[in-house]
């Protein structure tokens, strides 16, 4: 056996915030994540398609999404999920992401990889992986988020990935930059 | 003439090698695999060594539909007991040396072997449909036809081109 010199080039990432949904983390750019609202506050009886529900803002009604840590959606967050994360979706607008934890993390810590080749595939909604200590995130845009959770993660947990993934956005990697 | 490698035994009473210089190193405790969401089965994850994310390959699940029927094909790598090692290979798109670093699931600690010219056989038929996987293959004493890993095809692809031919 011998030492490697050099591995997969890692980068410094920018900030980012985190958000725990299970054993998974996912990880959005810092500005990206607008506030943090109660899960109490999501109004549960206003769940349309994809939504776990919708949630009142300043600025008007935004749709709130819940998942497991498959990416499959939830319509019933579960009771570690505490948290309605409102995230900036671009130009679909603000939504709501419900979770366990959210953390602020800053990019001195952090360093990104590209999504691995040999785990990228049609209906993946990840632009890379974000190594934070020893746990890993899984990096996109608060845009791609919602454009994955409004279009794609829409059937319940159980649904066979390939009978969804027609739905799905193709892997972008042009929006790797976005968190670098 | 001679050359060293590493004999894998993988799940599904599967066996592959690799050059001697291709395993990096062998995780002594039970890896601590990320699951990567929506990632095809046989690349479920990844595991953090030495400040690297490195991508997690199950080649006893990504082939194991072309070898005979192996009770624990279908056990999740968390629920079965399992060792994972480092293996180094050179990509084009790899940066400063070109070296990349994948890490394999075993069954159990890889052996070394030796392996001469005229231990060189074909692949099995049932692997003929998988061969930019492999480098070559050789017979072994006890285990018959063992094909050699081609890391840099195999990590390099997109798993979902790789599970369509499984």
């Amino acid at each position: 056996m011998r030492a490697c010199q050099n591995a997969a080039p890692i980068r410094q990432a920018a900030q980012l915030a985190s958000l725990c949904v299970g054993r998974l983390t996912l990880a959005v750019p810092l500005r990206d994540l607008q506030s943090l609202e109660p899960v109490l506050d999501v109004d549960t009886q206003n769940c349309g398609g994809a939504s776990a529900g919708t949630i009142d803002l300043r600025t008007g009604r935004c749709p709130v999404y819940c998942v497991d840590e498959s990416l499959a959606i939830l319509k019933d967050p579960r009771p570690e999920h505490r948290i309605c994360a409102i995230l900036d979706g671009g130009d679909a607008g603000p939504f709501g992401l419900i979770c366990g934890a959210v953390e602020a993390l800053e990019g001195d810590g952090l360093a990104s990889v590209g999504v691995p080749p040999c785990m990228r595939t049609p209906d993946s909604p990840l632009e890379g992986l974000t190594l934070h200590g020893r746990r890993v995130l899984c990096r996109r845009t608060g845009a791609a988020w919602a454009r994955f959770m409004s279009a794609g993660a829409l059937e319940p947990a159980g649904v066979e990935r390939s009978e969804r993934s027609h739905m799905l956005t193709e892997l972008d990697p042009g929006m790797d930059e976005d968190c670098v | 003439m001679s050359a060293t490698g590493w004999l894998l035994s993988m799940r599904g009473k599967m066996h592959f090698a690799v050059g001697a210089r291709e395993l990096v190193y062998v995780l002594p405790d039970e890896p601590e695999i990320h699951q990567v969401p929506l990632a095809p089965a046989p690349a479920p994850g990844v595991i953090v060594w030495e400040d690297r994310v490195v991508p997690v390959i199950d080649v006893g699940l990504l082939l194991g539909g072309a070898h005979e029927a192996a009770d624990d094909r279908t056990t999740s790598l968390a629920a079965m007991s399992c060792v994972a090692g480092i293996v180094a290979y050179t990509s084009d798109t790899a940066a400063d040396d070109g070296v990349e670093l994948g890490a394999l699931i075993f069954r159990k600690i890889p052996e070394q072997v030796e392996v001469s010219d005229d231990q060189a056989r074909e692949l099995p038929d049932e692997l003929i449909a998988h061969a930019a996987l492999f480098t070559s293959c050789f017979e072994h004493t006890d285990l018959g036809p063992v094909p050699v890993l081609n890391l840099a095809a195999l990590f390099s692809r997109a798993q979902a081109a790789l599970v369509r031919v499984a």
